[in-house]
């Protein structure tokens, strides 16, 4: 293990090559979240954007390299464990149960959280950060509409009052009104000083929406920077598809 | 493109597409499919000629497997047709297709692991008197010859592939889909596939409609790429056509919101009520 935990960063990934069963789909991945940070991973269909975060969260076992959290190796720690220590994920869909109410979804976000003290500053925070869920504890999931229900997908997570916070394709399938709410309520959870790793297929706005991202490309670090910067950068759209686009110009 | 006429022969007698060479193997007419509210599939015309490679791309959830689906027969459309050289195949159930000349491999190989090699090339021609001596032939076309008395499931991800491919050239398809053949396999049998691809366009004018993730695949070896998004077809052309095409990227990388997020841009045409919003603020 390198590096004292005082000047780690908050999440650290290096050399990461992981897959399912025989298919290999990462060859070595690298990227860091520092303490505050919201950042993105952007990249094509197959890029392995997803398989990152599971493999960060310990649902898929990383064959090779490392997962650090605050300098401390993960290994093969069970997904509940990485929770206790301060990871939450917000997996992609709307993973919420038709007929549960949103309160039950907040008390089954806090299953891990033993301090009552600690359970009800979460839910007060929670509650503070996701207005309209306040008034709507009663309320059956299934009744929800989709973004409803992915905002409840993100409280329910947040119930463990995590440091870092992973969220994979957070808006998929949203209508654009609820896209822009969605990655607006991710900026409100940033500012409550929880550091954001998210996964998007939007690429643009998960651009407009982070600090830093890192460009996923059949499994390989392609581009990393500000991202103001990438989101200048032609060459990373071009990446989608496979092209250098069109030949530089003069200056 | 040749021009085609609008024309539907409703009862499938007559061929509707233009006669002769034009005539393509594959099209799709005005298909749609929805599940629930969610359009799937909407109004999606495209065709594939003879020897050609189509490529068939798209961000997530554009649609692309329901179409390979409706072309396949797993999914009945909504609305629209399928022709195969000009025959009406959209009442064929999948069998019928394949024995129409209709391959197709899936994303996840569908073998029978518990079957060799050998057996799971006879089960697609089990009355066919010829059909050991082309399932021995296909062994040593796709570099299999030696793994023949192997269990399926013995073999690495990419030869299964290979033995997927190979079972559909026991009935000598005209048109084979291809889902996502370079998914999970070493670059030294993608090459191999895809050598195999072009080997098959060329002896026996074999097309292919592809869907694929990997742009290098796509771009390098298509005649002609069609691209699909939230349903629809929004582009079609050569692979240096649709790589520069404004509509394709944005569909695949998304449309900056001016003036919003986490960090303003400072640009002199959006200076304005958010501008003082910084990053790390």
């Amino acid at each position: 293990m390198t590096g004292s935990p005082a000047d780690a960063p908050l999440l650290e990934v290096e050399g990461l090559v992981s897959g399912y069963g025989l298919q290999q789909v990462l060859h070595g991945v690298h990227l860091r979240v520092g303490a505050g940070e919201v950042v993105a991973i952007i990249g094509p269909n197959g890029s392995g954007k997803s398989t990152v975060l599971k493999a960060i969260m310990g649902f898929l076992r990383a064959w090779q390299g490392s997962v650090r959290l605050s300098g401390q190796e993960l290994g093969r720690l069970a997904p509940h464990r990485r929770v206790e220590k301060g990871i939450a994920y917000v997996p992609q869909g709307r993973t919420v149960f038709p007929d549960m109410t949103v309160e039950e979804h907040l008390d089954l976000g806090a299953w891990t959280v033993r301090d009552p003290r600690a359970r009800r500053e979460a839910r007060e925070r929670v509650l503070s950060l996701f207005g309209r869920l306040a008034e709507r504890l009663n309320q059956k999931a299934g009744t929800m509409s989709g973004g409803e229900q992915q905002m409840l997908s993100l409280a329910r997570a947040l119930m463990v009052w995590p440091r870092l916070l992973l969220l994979d394709e957070p808006t998929l399938g949203l209508a654009p009104m609820m896209v822009e709410a969605i990655f607006e309520t991710i900026v409100a959870i940033h500012r409550s000083g929880v550091s954001v790793l998210m996964v998007e297929q939007n690429a643009a706005q998960a651009l407009q929406y982070s600090h830093r991202a890192y460009v996923l490309e059949m499994g390989r670090n392609r581009f990393e920077g500000p991202s103001p910067a990438l989101l200048r950068d032609p060459q990373v759209r071009y990446a989608y598809l496979g092209g250098k686009g069109p030949a530089p110009t003069a200056g | 493109m040749a021009n085609r006429t609008g024309a539907v022969a409703v009862d499938g007698s007559a061929a509707p597409p233009q006669p002769g060479s034009a005539r393509p193997v594959l099209r799709v007419e005005g298909v749609s499919k929805s599940f629930g509210r969610l359009k799937a599939v909407d109004r999606c015309f495209l065709e594939v000629g003879q020897g050609e490679i189509v490529g068939l791309i798209g961000p997530n959830g554009a649609g692309k497997t329901t179409l390979f689906n409706i072309v396949s027969g797993f999914e009945r459309p909504d609305e629209g047709r399928v022709w195969l050289r000009g025959q009406d195949i959209t009442p064929l159930k999948p069998y019928q297709r394949s024995r129409l000349g209709l391959g197709r491999t899936f994303q996840i190989t569908r073998l029978f692991p518990r079957m060799t090699v050998w057996e799971n090339l006879l089960v697609a021609a089990p009355d066919s008197a010829r059909a050991p001596r082309r399932a021995a032939q296909l062994l040593e076309l796709v570099g299999l010859a030696a793994k023949r008395d192997e269990y399926a499931r013995h073999l690495s991800y990419g030869q299964q592939k290979l033995l997927e491919l190979a079972r559909i050239l026991m009935r000598d398809p005209v048109l084979v889909l291809l889902d996502e053949p370079a998914a999970g396999i070493h670059p030294n049998l993608l090459q191999q596939v895809l050598a195999l691809v072009r080997r098959l366009r060329e002896e026996q004018g074999t097309s292919f409609l592809v869907v694929e993730h990997n742009m290098d695949v796509v771009m390098g070896h298509c005649d002609r790429v069609v691209v699909m998004s939230a349903g629809q077809v929004i582009a079609q052309g050569p692979p240096a056509q649709v790589q520069q095409d404004e509509r394709v990227l944005e569909a695949y990388f998304g449309r900056p919101q001016p003036g919003r997020g986490l960090w303003a841009e400072p640009a002199a045409d959006q200076a304005g009520q958010r501008a003082g919003e910084g990053a790390g603020a």
